[in-house]
């Protein structure tokens, strides 16, 4: 029992995060420092410069990140939430009871979950009421508000935590693949997301007095297990002690339906595990959008079933999409925190942001997690199929390369001497394999490096159907109900340049195939670029959007600045394409050493690599 | 001129360890040819460089007259290929992994459909083809790699254990498959383990021991060489394989201790 308790608390940390060779008791130090850093650092701040800050709201804020935190970290974690059929088909021959195996999982998550919260509101609960206690409180006092602040924390994750155990047990009984399943997780792990982003402005005591006074639906929660704190402290305000109880309650039938569906799952688990072929796998929507081109089609619908499906690719979306929406929400909310009234034109430009605040923060989630493979072991398909030739440039394919005219070629869109001036020497050396393409056609085969193209190509596909599409649309909608239709034809013409634009930058010189390649963190060089990202992604949002409400009264400009804008997107990508041609193929880095896990029931109970 | 493929010495190392040693062979068509060798003896690496997937250290790989080398993608066009493990994406289902295989070759339309709704009838998945390719058996996944690998109507057929997880019934329709195939004026090479499925299904055989090719030649003409009934014989001779019977006396009398 304790080496399967062991086994299962060691196995939280030892995933696809973990770094081949890494050591999970480094992991679990390094990320239990992440999280006690905000509770130090904001009570390092107060000490420090003497201030203080209000205590309710300051309280509010650590329960709401603890809440947020412990929901994430189930969702995080969400396979490992039950026993699963690997678990059940390495343990259940072995001599020990089965319900023994789900007593060791149930507390070591149970020792997880204390040891997290207890980690992210070590120095909150500690420190806070000491720092905020006033000059003549007792140390009985101090010590009383720390356990009700140590309670309300604990009450608050843990029905949270509660909660997502009890969906994910629902989950498995009723469907795990079901679509709306996967599409919950993924709004509640947006949601979380943005949450985390909006809660320090919890701490503004004006916010807080407005969200307590009368609490909406989505930040009741808070305020119930806040009530716990404030009870249990006395607080002066009477209207503490029945959100407290409703807060009792609230725990006590997150725990009732955390127990009945977790029983329930684990029932199941036999028939899950043994089952073969079960269940019914349907393409997502967007599948019904592929291209013509076969192999473009082909890439373009395993990219999308990946997204929809893998949980990993899944949840770094939702990342950026809670990033996303935490930014448009954020933004919206300064501007009101900031300006007591604000302009018309602050106010409209803040709105016409969010759809290419959406679409560039999307599209940048949808590339890096191109960059992420998927069972890197099985991309010996695309390898063993790439049917394409390597130096040879299929002249007659492509645009801006000459072609032989006796055969029927659609005619250059572009003069040769301007085309030699934009594409310099990558169209010399085009042209000088013009010779050998042409012999091809005569020969009668096919044009080669045009696939390879194809297949890249459909990268860029998956961005305009899940980036630029849905909010083109949401802002084409928003503008048509809030300004009219004249403006919403504006804003989809302005946003979808741009959003083109933004999506042939991101997708410069990427010749790979969507989740078929090793990935290697640190690539992207984060901490050297990452203040000029930022700088450069919100100028284009923001700045545009400013600029796009500046010239309203001037449609003429809206329109030349959608046309130039237009063109550099076009401009981008037919360099893009002809460089994608004259690869030698798609781009695929050799596959990292496997790596084995053992249980090592003997002895040792440590888990290592071989 | 039907297609043959030729290894000139070929040679590959890892770290400077020699896995394969200038194995020379020609495989013609209308030839189904067994590879066979002992674990570690250079088989997969020998399929792999056949297949592309990993470059020779030294020599070369013809066919049809040309160094694959010189234009890979025409002779991938013209390869099925079937890997030793069963590496497939596990969220697709059957029916999708088969439909992005076939679309990676450039199939598509109802000719696609057509050839994939009947290759999953034939190997008798059409009722799991919408399930997830992670609840599918050994012997299922076995199943789509063979599918997969002769949608586009290959010229040559590259089978690294093909029968692995495969039932009775699936073991006979691939030998008959392999026979078709033959017929058809196709190449087939079947690196295996499984004697008896060799012995029965090629015509020819190669061993390879320690990255080296010991024997090339008919089970026949090898057994009358070597004065062997069964191609079992053949083998232990030509690896030298301890006996069998000794080392599991051995090892019983170990766990008995």
């Amino acid at each position: 029992m304790r080496l399967l308790f062991r086994f299962f608390l060691r196995s939280f940390f030892v995933g696809d995060g973990l770094a081949p060779g890494s050591d999970p008791s480094t992991l679990a130090i390094t990320a239990a420092a992440f999280f006690a850093a905000p509770g130090l650092a904001v009570c390092m701040v107060m000490t420090v410069s003497g201030s203080k800050l209000n205590t309710d709201p300051a309280v509010a804020f650590f329960l709401a990140l603890s809440m947020i935190l412990a929901g994430l970290l189930a969702l995080v974690l969400w396979d490992d939430l039950l026993p699963n059929r690997l678990d059940f088909l390495i343990l259940r021959p072995q001599p020990l009871p089965w319900s023994r195996a789900v007593l060791a999982k149930l507390c070591a998550w149970g020792v997880l979950m204390t040891a997290f919260i207890a980690t992210v509101n070590l120095f909150s609960c500690s420190m806070l009421p000491i720092v905020n206690a006033a000059d003549q409180a007792s140390g009985i006092a101090v010590l009383r508000r720390m356990g009700a602040q140590a309670l309300g924390v604990a009450a608050g994750s843990a029905w949270i935590f509660l909660w997502i155990l009890a969906l994910r047990g629902a989950a498995a009984v009723f469907g795990e693949g079901r679509p709306v399943v996967r599409a919950a997780r993924l709004a509640l792990t947006a949601a979380l997301l943005a949450a985390i982003v909006l809660s320090p402005e919890l701490t503004e005591p004006d916010i807080y007095r407005h969200l307590a006074g009368a609490p909406p639906l989505w930040c009741a929660p808070l305020f119930w297990f806040l009530g716990i704190t404030h009870a249990l402290t006395g607080h002066a305000s009477a209207a503490w002690a029945p959100l407290a109880w409703i807060g009792a309650r609230q725990l006590a039938a997150a725990l009732a339906a955390a127990a009945l569906f977790y029983a329930w799952s684990c029932w199941q688990l036999p028939r899950r595990a043994l089952a073969t072929a079960s269940g019914r796998t349907r393409g997502p929507w967007p599948s019904a959008f592929a291209a013509g081109e076969p192999r473009r089609a082909a890439v373009y619908r395993f990219a999308l079933a990946t997204l929809a499906r893998s949980r990993r690719h899944s949840l770094l979306l939702a990342a950026w999409l809670g990033f996303a929406l935490a930014v448009v929400l954020a933004s919206l909310a300064s501007l009101t925190w900031t300006f007591p009234s604000p302009t018309l034109a602050q106010t409209d430009a803040v709105a016409l942001a969010a759809p290419l605040v959406l679409c560039c923060l999307i599209a940048v989630g949808l590339r890096h997690a191109f960059a992420i493979p998927i069972e890197i072991r099985a991309n010996w398909l695309f390898r063993v199929a790439e049917t394409e030739a390597a130096p040879v440039a299929a002249a007659s394919e492509l645009p801006f390369t000459a072609t032989s005219r006796s055969r029927g070629g659609v005619p250059p869109a572009v003069p040769p001497r301007w085309r030699q001036a934009i594409f310099g020497r990558l169209h010399l050396d085009r042209l000088r394999r013009r010779g050998e393409a042409d012999q091809r056609e005569a020969r009668g085969e096919a044009p080669q490096n045009v696939a390879v193209a194809q297949r890249l190509l459909a990268a860029r596909d998956i961005l305009l159907a899940l980036a630029v599409l849905p909010p083109l649309l949401l802002g084409a909608v928003l503008a048509w109900r809030i300004w009219g239709w004249n403006i919403a034809l504006l804003q989809v013409l302005f946003c979808g340049s741009l959003m083109l634009l933004w999506i042939e930058a991101l997708l410069l010189r990427f010749p790979k195939i969507p989740f078929t390649c090793p990935y290697v963190s640190g690539r992207a060089n984060l901490k050297l670029w990452g203040f000029a990202y930022w700088l450069t992604f919100s100028t284009f949002a923001f700045g545009s959007a400013a600029l796009e409400r500046r010239w309203w009264p001037h449609p003429d400009r809206i329109v030349a600045a959608s046309a130039a804008a237009l063109a550099a997107a076009i401009a981008l990508r037919l360099w893009n394409r002809n460089w994608l041609a004259a690869l030698p193929g798609c781009q695929f880095e050799d596959a990292p050493e496997p790596v084995v896990q053992q249980l090592f029931f003997g002895a040792g109970t440590d888990l290592s690599r071989s | 001129m039907a297609p043959a493929l030729e290894l000139r010495e070929v040679s590959r190392s890892f770290a400077r360890v020699p896995v394969v040693r200038g194995v020379s062979f020609t495989l013609r068509a209308g030839e189904v040819c067994g590879y066979l060798g002992a674990n570690g003896s250079g088989k997969t690496t020998t399929v792999r460089m056949l297949v592309g997937l990993l470059p020779p250290s030294s020599g070369d790989i013809w066919f049809a007259g040309q160094n694959i080398e010189a234009n890979p993608g025409a002779y991938k066009a013209r390869l099925g290929y079937v890997p030793e493990e069963a590496y497939l994406y596990p969220h697709l289902s059957g029916i999708e992994y088969l439909e992005l295989a076939a679309g990676l070759r450039g199939l598509a339309g109802p000719a696609a459909k057509q050839k994939i709704g009947g290759a999953l009838e034939i190997f008798g998945l059409s009722g799991s083809a919408e399930s997830a390719l992670e609840t599918y058996s050994k012997g299922m996944k076995q199943k789509i790699l063979l599918a997969a690998a002769m949608l586009h109507d290959p010229d040559v057929l590259i089978l690294d254990e093909p029968l692995s997880g495969l039932d009775v019934s699936a073991v006979l329709l691939v030998r008959c498959i392999f026979a078709a195939l033959a017929r058809r004026g196709k190449i087939v090479l079947h690196s295996s383990h499984d004697l008896a499925v060799v012995e029965k299904v090629c015509a020819r055989v190669i061993v390879l021991h320690q990255g080296r090719v010991v024997a090339d030649d008919s089970v026949a003409n090898l057994g009358a060489l070597m004065h062997h009934e069964s191609l079992e014989d053949i083998f232990k001779e030509l690896t030298h394989q301890a006996d069998p019977t000794r080392s599991a006396e051995d090892l019983v009398e170990l766990m008995e201790r």
